[in-house]
C-alpha cells in the first residue's frame, strides 16, 4: 500500500509538467491532427471498439499515465482483486464478484473455495427460473405464475432493472416488474395491474433488513392476503439475501431462498442470485451468456498490457481529465433507449464507489476523486442538457455510447418499417457522432459555406470537450455483460490511483440511521417528539408541517 | 365419375370410402408417408365401419390407393383436397400439378378450411396455368367444408345435417351437388352460396360452439362460488328453445386437431384484414386455462404440495371413440402433476399409444390397459374423457382399490349425490363443491 501522498509521485508531477510544457493551451481540434491518431487512441476486442481519440492528450499523455500506474501498483492491486485478497479493507472484506462469472483468471485459490456454493446457488436458481418460465410453478390457488415483481433497490434493483430493459426484445414467458421506492407509489401502481393469483414477488436485499425494500414487500404481502388464504409465502415469495436467518424471520421459506455472499458488494449484485429476474426474462442460459460476456472482459483486463486494456485506458484517461485537466463532471450518452437505465446504474456504480475523500490510510485527500455523472439516451439528451455542453461554462467529459447493429428488425427487408426503423438506426449514429464532433471541433467543425450563417456572438461553439467513443456490436447479454464489467474495472482503476477504497459506503449509513429517528418523530402521536430530540429548527419546521 | 382424392388423413380417407360405395372410380393419393395398407392405420382403426367401408370398396375396385401424382391427375376430372389445414403448402402444389398437367375442364372440391379466399386463389392459379399453357380450358374451385366429428365421420358423411357448397361456376356447383345428392337426400339440406362464404361458415360454426363452450364453463365455475349445482341451471337455460341442450355441458375444455387450430386460424384472417377478434381471443384463452381446471381443484385439495402423491388418469383422448389426444386436456393435466413432482397412471380405451408417444421420456408416467389396475394405492383419480365404460365403471371395485376415494370429474360422468353415498369425494365441474 502506498504510504507517499498520490500528488507527491515522481509520476504525477511529472503529468503536471507535461500539461503545462505540451497540452495547456492547446485545442482538440489541432491535437486530432497528430498522426497516427486512430491508432494509437483505440483498442479493438471482439465485440467492443472504444475511440478515445478526442482526448487533450498526445502519445507522451499516455505513456506518462501508464507510468502514474505503474507507480501506484496497479498491476498488484488487480492480482489482488481477482485472487480474492480482502482490498475492502474498511469491511475486512473480499470484492470477489469476478468469481461469480466462471474460474478467476489469476489465482484460483480463493476461487476454488467459493465456487461450490457459488455453482450450488446458481443451480437452486436455475430450477426457479426453469419451473417460473415453463409455467409449473404455482400460485397458491393452482394458477401458473405470469407475473413476477422485483423489490429491491440500489445494487438489487439498479443492475437487473437496467439489463431487462436492455434486453426487452427477447419475448419471455413470464412478465417482469420493479418496485424500489420507499414511499409506495410505485408499488400501488404496479399491484393494480395485476392480479394476486398469479403474481410472485422477489424480495432482494444483501441484508434483509433495508427499510425501502422491507416496507415495500410487506405491502405486498398484504396486497396478496386479500385473495390469499394459506401458503402465501410458499407459493409467492422468493428471497435472495446473505442473511438466511433474517429471510427466515421474514417468512421466506427455506426452498424459496437464493444465497449471496458478503464478499459481493450491492452495487456488484447482478452477477449472483440477485440476477434472478435477468433470467427469468431471458432464461438460464442468457443469463449464462451475460456472465460469460463479464468474464471475458475479466481476462481482457487481467491479462492485456496497459495501453491495450480498455478498462485500464479510459480509467486514466477519466484521471487525466479531473486532475490534470480540472474537468469534475461525466456525462454517459448511450444512442439506444433500450440503454435508458444505464446512466442511473452507472451514477451507482461509479459515485458510490469513488465519491470519497479519505485515502486507504485514512487521511484527507488534497486531489479531486470521482466527477459528478450523470447521463440519459444521447438523443433525447440532444433536447434537453447539451446546451449546456456546448456553450455552457463547464467544461464536461462524455463517453457516448453507440450500437452498430440493430438486430431486433430486418435491416435487409423491403417492408416500409423496417426501412423507416433502418433509416432511424441511422440518423440515430449520424447524431451521436455529429454530437462529438461538434463537442471536440466547436466552430472548426462549421463548413465553410454555413460560416455566414453564424456570424453572431450567440452562435459560437468553443468545443474542445473531450470524450471517448464507445461502439458495442450489438445488444445482447454477452455484450451488455462486457460493458458493465468494462465500467466496474474502469471504476476499479480510478481507485487505486486515488487510493481509495471503493468497495466501502460508509457515506449513506448516517442518513439511514436518522431517518429511524425522525420516523418515530413523525408517527408519534401524543406529544412532540422531534423538540424533545432536540431536531435542528429547520427539521422540526418540516415535521410540524407535515404530521397529522 | 372420375375422382381423384388427395389427403389420407379422416376427411379424405371417409369421402373416398363413400363416394366409392356409390359407384364412383376413387384414386386416393397420400399426402403424406403413411402405412398405405387398407385399414392398416390407427386412425382408420379408431374409426367406427371406416375399416369395412374402405377394404369393401378397394375390393369391389372402386378404390384405389396411389402415390404418383402424375397418374392421378390423369386418372379424373373432379379433384378434392382433403388434406390438414395447416398444410397449405401442400396445397398449392397440388393446384400448381394439376394446372400443368390437365387436358380437360377440371373441378376442384377444396374440403379444408385454409382460409377465407383460399378457394378463388386456386381457381385464379389454375386458370393461370391453362393460360400460360395457352390451352382453352375451364378451371374451377368448389368449397366443400367438412363437418364431420371423428367417432362419427362415416355416419355424418352419409347423413348430413345439411351440405354447404360455395363457389361461383353455376355448372360446376350443379355437377357437385349431383355427386352429394345420395347423401343429402333433401334439397332443403343443400346450402349453395359463393366460395368465400361456405369458408366463412365452417369458421363461424367453430367460432360459435368454441365461444359457447367457454362461456358454458366461465358460469359453472362461478355457479360453484355460489355453492350452485349447474347440472340444475343446465336443464332450466338448455329447455329455453332458443339455447337447446346442445353445448350447455360445462367440462375441462375442449381440444383436437382442428378445432383449436381454425380459431387460431380466424383470429388471424381476422387480423390480417385489420379487424377485431376480442370475443374470439378470450374464448381460446378461457379454454386454454379450462383444461388446467381440474390441476387447480386438486392442487387446492392437497394443500399446495402433491410431490408424494400418485394419481390415476382415465381418458386422454380429446372425446370418446377416437385415438387422437391431439390439444387434449390430458397432455396438459399430466404435464403440470408431474412438474410437480407426482407419479401419474394413465388409461384410455383406444389413445394410450398416442398419449405415451408424447410422455416417452417421462418416467413418472405410467400406462395400463387395465383401468382397474391403475387405480391401486391411488391418491385420487381424474376423468377427461367421457367414454361408455367409466360411465358404466363397477363403483365399488373402484373404492376398493384407491388409497384416498377421491375423483376429480372434469365431464361430470357421475351423480353427486350417488358418489357421496359411496362415501367418495367427487368434485365435479360446476357441480356445486367448491375446493
Amino acid at each position: 500500500m502506498s504510504d507517499t501522498y498520490l500528488t507527491r509521485l515522481s509520476s504525477w508531477q511529472k503529468l503536471m509538467a507535461h500539461y503545462q510544457e505540451k497540452i495547456a493551451g492547446k485545442h482538440l481540434a489541432d491535437l486530432i491532427k497528430s498522426p497516427n491518431r486512430i491508432e494509437q487512441f483505440s483498442i479493438d476486442i471482439p465485440g467492443i471498439y472504444v475511440d478515445f481519440s478526442k482526448n487533450r492528450m498526445q502519445d507522451e499523455t499516455i505513456s506518462l499515465l501508464t507510468d502514474l500506474a505503474k507507480q501506484q501498483n496497479l498491476s498488484s492491486w488487480i492480482k489482488k482483486l481477482f485472487a480474492g485478497e480482502k482490498i475492502n479493507d474498511t469491511e475486512n472484506r473480499a470484492a470477489l464478484h469476478t468469481v461469480l462469472r466462471g474460474d478467476s483468471t489469476i489465482d484460483k485459490s480463493f476461487a476454488e473455495g467459493v465456487r461450490p456454493s457459488v455453482e450450488e446457488s446458481f443451480v437452486k436458481m436455475e430450477a426457479m427460473v426453469k419451473q417460473i418460465r415453463s409455467g409449473h410453478w404455482r400460485g397458491a390457488t393452482g394458477k401458473a405464475i405470469t407475473d413476477v415483481v422485483n423489490i429491491g433497490v440500489g445494487g438489487s434493483d439498479l443492475g437487473p432493472l437496467m439489463i431487462s430493459h436492455a434486453l426487452q426484445t427477447v419475448v419471455s414467458p413470464v412478465n417482469i416488474h420493479f418496485i424500489s421506492s420507499i414511499d409506495g407509489t410505485q408499488t400501488s401502481n404496479v399491484l393494480k395491474k395485476l392480479d394476486q393469483e398469479t403474481t410472485l414477488f422477489i424480495v432482494a436485499s444483501k441484508s434483509f433488513s433495508t427499510i425501502d425494500t422491507l416496507s415495500n414487500a410487506k405491502t405486498a404481502l398484504n396486497w396478496l392476503q386479500e385473495r390469499i388464504d394459506n401458503h402465501v409465502f410458499r407459493q409467492h415469495f422468493i428471497g435472495i439475501s446473505a442473511s438466511p436467518k433474517k429471510m427466515d424471520e421474514w417468512g421466506i421459506v427455506a426452498q424459496n431462498q437464493l444465497l449471496f455472499w458478503d464478499w459481493v458488494g450491492g452495487r456488484y449484485s447482478m452477477w449472483s442470485t440477485i440476477g434472478l429476474p435477468i433470467a427469468l426474462k431471458i432464461g438460464m442460459d442468457g443469463f449464462r451468456e451475460f456472465l460469460a460476456g463479464a468474464q471475458e472482459m475479466d481476462k481482457h483486463f487481467a491479462e492485456a498490457e496497459f495501453s491495450q486494456n480498455i478498462p485500464v485506458m479510459l480509467g486514466l484517461i477519466d484521471i487525466w481529465n479531473v486532475n490534470f485537466l480540472d474537468i469534475h463532471q461525466k456525462a454517459v450518452l448511450p444512442y439506444d433507449a433500450r440503454l435508458k437505465y444505464l446512466p442511473s446504474y452507472l451514477t451507482q456504480l461509479v459515485m458510490e464507489s469513488n465519491g470519497k475523500s479519505v485515502d486507504r490510510q485514512g487521511r484527507a485527500v488534497d486531489y479531486k476523486t470521482c466527477p459528478i455523472l450523470w447521463g440519459e439516451v444521447g438523443s433525447n439528451a440532444q433536447h434537453a442538457f447539451y446546451q449546456l455542453l456546448h456553450q455552457g461554462t463547464s467544461d464536461v467529459m462524455s463517453d457516448f455510447i453507440a450500437v452498430s447493429l440493430r438486430d431486433d428488425f430486418n435491416i435487409e427487408s423491403d417492408d416500409e418499417i423496417d426501412k423507416s426503423l433502418l433509416e432511424q438506426h441511422q440518423l440515430t449514429l449520424a447524431n451521436c457522432f455529429a454530437q462529438s464532433r461538434v463537442l471536440m471541433l466547436g466552430n472548426e467543425a462549421i463548413p465553410e459555406a454555413l460560416k455566414e450563417r453564424f456570424d453572431s456572438p450567440f452562435k459560437q461553439y468553443s468545443g474542445n470537450q473531450p470524450s471517448n467513443t464507445i461502439i458495442i456490436d450489438k445488444i445482447s447479454a454477452k455484450t451488455l455483460g462486457k460493458l458493465i464489467a468494462l465500467y466496474e474495472h474502469k471504476t476499479f482503476v480510478e481507485s487505486v490511483i486515488w487510493n481509495i477504497n471503493p468497495f466501502d459506503q460508509w457515506g449513506v449509513e448516517l442518513g439511514k440511521l436518522i431517518a429511524n429517528e425522525t420516523k418515530k418523530s413523525l408517527s408519534d402521536e401524543s406529544e412532540n417528539l422531534a423538540e424533545k430530540l432536540k431536531f435542528d429548527v429547520s427539521t422540526e419546521a418540516l415535521i410540524k408541517r407535515v404530521k397529522r | 365419375m372420375n375422382i381423384t382424392i388427395f389427403g389420407c388423413e379422416l376427411t379424405g380417407l371417409v369421402s373416398a370410402g363413400c363416394l366409392a360405395r356409390e359407384g364412383h372410380n376413387v384414386v386416393l393419393v397420400a399426402t403424406k408417408d403413411i402405412d398405405r395398407r387398407v385399414g392398416g392405420t390407427s386412425l382408420t382403426q379408431a374409426e367406427p365401419s371406416l375399416t369395412f367401408l374402405l377394404s369393401s370398396q378397394v375390393i369391389e375396385k372402386k378404390l384405389v390407393y396411389m402415390t404418383d401424382w402424375d397418374q392421378a391427375i390423369e386418372h379424373a376430372d373432379v379433384f378434392f383436397i382433403s388434406i390438414s389445414s395447416w398444410m397449405p403448402d401442400i396445397a398449392d402444389q397440388i393446384i400448381t400439378a394439376i394446372g400443368k398437367q390437365a387436358t380437360t375442364d377440371v373441378i376442384v372440391v377444396n374440403q379444408t378450411t385454409f382460409s377465407v379466399g383460399k378457394a378463388k386463389e386456386f381457381t385464379e392459379n389454375l386458370q393461370n396455368s391453362f393460360n400460360q399453357r395457352e390451352i382453352n380450358l375451364i378451371a374451377s374451385v368448389v368449397s366443400l367444408p367438412e363437418f364431420i366429428s371423428r367417432g362419427t365421420a362415416v355416419k355424418d358423411f352419409m347423413n348430413p345435417d345439411r351440405i354447404v357448397l360455395g363457389g361461383e361456376n353455376q355448372s360446376s356447383i350443379l355437377k357437385i351437388s349431383e355427386l352429394l345428392k345420395p347423401f343429402y337426400k333433401q334439397e332443403s339440406r343443400l346450402k349453395i352460396m359463393s366460395s368465400s362464404a361456405a369458408e366463412y361458415t365452417k369458421f363461424a360454426l367453430n367460432a360459435i360452439l368454441a365461444t359457447r363452450i367457454s362461456l358454458i364453463n366461465e358460469l359453472a365455475n362461478n355457479a360453484e362460488k355460489f355453492g350452485i349445482d349447474f347440472a340444475e341451471v343446465r336443464e332450466g337455460i338448455g329447455s329455453d328453445s332458443r339455447i337447446g341442450f346442445n353445448y350447455v355441458n360445462p367440462g375441462c375444455g375442449f381440444g383436437g386437431p382442428s378445432f383449436a387450430s381454425d380459431m387460431t386460424a380466424l383470429v388471424k384472417s381476422f387480423e390480417e384484414k385489420g379487424a377485431d377478434s376480442r370475443l374470439l381471443k378470450a374464448a381460446i384463452y378461457e379454454n386454454k386455462i379450462q383444461k388446467e381446471i381440474l390441476f387447480r381443484k386438486a392442487w387446492r385439495y392437497f394443500d399446495n404440495n402433491i410431490s408424494d402423491k400418485r394419481f390415476a388418469v382415465w381418458g386422454l383422448s380429446f372425446k370418446p371413440k377416437t385415438e387422437t389426444v391431439e390439444n387434449a386436456p390430458s397432455l396438459v393435466l399430466v404435464d403440470a402433476l408431474i412438474s410437480q413432482g407426482a407419479s401419474v397412471a394413465v388409461f384410455d380405451p383406444k389413445a394410450n399409444d398416442s398419449f405415451m408417444s408424447r410422455f416417452k421420456y417421462a418416467d413418472s408416467v405410467i400406462v395400463s390397459n387395465d383401468k382397474y389396475e391403475i387405480l391401486e394405492q391411488v391418491d385420487a383419480l381424474f376423468i377427461l374423457t367421457e367414454w361408455e365404460e367409466f360411465i358404466e365403471a363397477d363403483l365399488e371395485k373402484m373404492a376398493g382399490l384407491m388409497k384416498t376415494k377421491i375423483i376429480f370429474d372434469g365431464r361430470n360422468i357421475y351423480e353427486p349425490n350417488e358418489m357421496a353415498k359411496k362415501s367418495f369425494v367427487y368434485v365435479g365441474t360446476g357441480r356445486g363443491l367448491v375446493v
